[in-house]
C-alpha cells in the first residue's frame, strides 16, 4: 500500500522518528542512525572497533 | 585483524557471488537493520537463501576464505545445509574461526509475503526484517517500531503494523490516518485512532502474544534438535572439515532431526497456547485486540 506523502507529512514523520530514536536508543545512537548510509556505517565500524580494542567480544566471538 | 568494513564486504561479496550463480538470497536481520538506518549491536551476518540453492551455497562456502581461514559448521545444533531442513525453518550456523559468523535460513520464522518478493539491493525488505524482529527478545522491539517508521516514511502504510510504542502511535494519529483494512490485521489500531485508554494495555498484550508465539516456536525447535545435537556430539565430527561434516550431519539429520518440527502441533493449538499465556497476564477483554497472525506464521505449518 504505497502512498505519496506531502512535505509536511515527511517533516512530521521525521520528527516523530527522531524523538523515538532518542527515547529508544539514546542520543548518540540516534545521531548515528540519522547519518547518511556511508557515514553511518563508518561511525558504526569505528564504534565496534573501539569496543573490540577495549576487549569487548560479541557472543559469537566468545563461543565460536 | 580484519576491520568491520572488510567483514561486511566479505558477507556482501558472498551474497553477490551466490546471486551470480542464480541463487536468490538476501542479507537480513542486524546487517539489514544497519542498511535501513536502525543500528543494532550485532556484527554477525544472517542471510536468507532460496532453499533449493543449498547445494550451490555449500560449494561456495567450501571455497571461501576469510583472513585465510576456511569456514565450518558452528556447534552441534546446526542442521546440514540442505533444502529439506531449510524449508522446515531451520537455521544453519557457520563460522570462520572466531572472525566471521554466518547464519543461513531458507524461510524466515515469520513472513507476511514471500521474502523473495521484496529484496532491495543486497538486503531483505524492511517489512521482512521487521517481521523477523517480532522475537521473544525485548531488545528487538524498538527495532520493529523504528522499521515501521521507515516504511511509513517511504509511503508504505504497512508500517502501521509495526509501531509498538504508544507515544509514536498517539503522536502520528494526531495528524495521520491509516487504511481502514489494517484494522482487520491489527485491531488495536482502532483503539489508537479513538484515543482509547486501553491502548497501552492492548500494546502490552500484543507484545506478550508475539513474544510468546516466538518463544513457543523456539521451544519446539529446541526440543526437536536435542537427539540430533547429542548424536553430532557423540560422532566426534566437530574436528572434521565442512564437507565431511555436511555428509555426516545429513546422515544424522535423516535419523534424528525432523525437517518440520512445527508439524507436531496444529496451528490452532499453537495460537491457543499463546493466547492462554497472554490471558494469564492481561485483562481478558484485551485478547480481542490481538493481531491476526495467520498470514505471518501459517507458512511454517503448511
Amino acid at each position: 500500500m504505497e502512498t505519496c506523502l506531502t512535505e509536511a507529512q515527511r517533516e512530521n514523520l521525521r520528527r516523530v522518528e527522531w524523538e523515538f530514536h532518542v527515547r529508544a536508543f539514546g542520543l548518540e545512537m540516534a545521531r548515528i542512525n540519522f547519518l547518511p548510509e556511508k557515514e553511518r556505517r563508518q561511525a558504526l565500524y569505528e564504534m565496534w572497533e573501539h569496543a573490540r580494542d577495549k576487549g569487548f567480544r560479541s557472543r559469537q566471538e566468545r563461543n565460536p | 585483524m580484519a576491520s568491520y568494513a572488510d567483514l561486511e564486504r566479505f558477507y556482501l561479496d558472498l551474497v553477490q557471488s551466490l546471486r551470480g550463480q542464480g541463487v536468490t538470497c538476501a542479507v537480513t536481520s542486524g546487517m539489514a537493520c544497519v542498511a535501513w538506518g536502525v543500528s543494532p549491536s550485532t556484527q554477525d551476518c544472517d542471510i536468507l537463501v532460496q532453499p533449493d540453492g543449498a547445494e550451490r551455497l555449500t560449494e561456495h562456502l567450501v571455497n571461501s576464505r576469510f583472513e585465510g581461514f576456511a569456514p565450518n559448521f558452528r556447534g552441534s545444533l546446526s542442521p546440514p545445509l540442505d533444502s529439506k531442513w531449510l524449508q522446515g525453518g531451520w537455521t544453519c550456523h557457520f563460522h570462520w574461526e572466531d572472525l566471521a559468523f554466518l547464519d543461513v535460513s531458507g524461510v524466515p520464522p515469520r513472513q507476511g509475503q514471500p521474502w523473495q518478493d521484496g529484496i532491495a539491493g543486497a538486503y531483505a525488505s524492511v517489512t521482512t526484517v521487521a517481521e523477523m524482529k517480532w522475537t521473544a527478545r525485548a531488545k528487538d522491539w524498538p527495532l520493529t517500531t523504528a522499521l515501521g517508521l521507515k516504511l511509513l516514511a517511504a509511503g508504505d502504510s504497512n508500517g502501521w503494523m509495526f509501531l509498538a510504542d504508544p507515544d509514536v502511535l498517539t503522536e502520528l494519529l494526531a495528524t495521520e490516518t491509516f487504511p481502514a483494512e489494517l484494522v482487520k490485521r491489527r485491531p488495536l489500531l482502532e483503539l489508537a485512532m479513538n484515543e482509547d485508554v486501553r491502548l497501552a494495555g492492548a500494546l502490552v498484550a500484543e507484545q506478550l502474544y508475539l513474544q510468546q508465539l516466538d518463544r513457543q516456536r523456539i521451544q519446539i525447535y529446541q526440543k526437536a534438535v536435542r537427539p540430533y545435537s547429542a548424536a553430532v556430539k557423540d560422532s566426534g565430527l566437530l574436528n572434521l572439515d565442512l564437507l565431511q561434516q555436511q555428509a555426516i550431519r545429513r546422515e544424522l539429520a535423516e535419523q534424528y532431526l525432523p525437517a518440520r518440527p512445527l508439524h507436531s502441533i496444529s496451528f490452532l493449538e499453537y495460537i491457543d497456547q499463546a493466547r492462554s499465556a497472554v490471558a494469564a497476564v492481561v485483562q481478558p477483554a484485551l485478547l480481542d485486540y490481538l493481531p491476526d497472525v495467520r498470514a505471518i506464521y501459517g507458512n511454517l505449518f503448511d
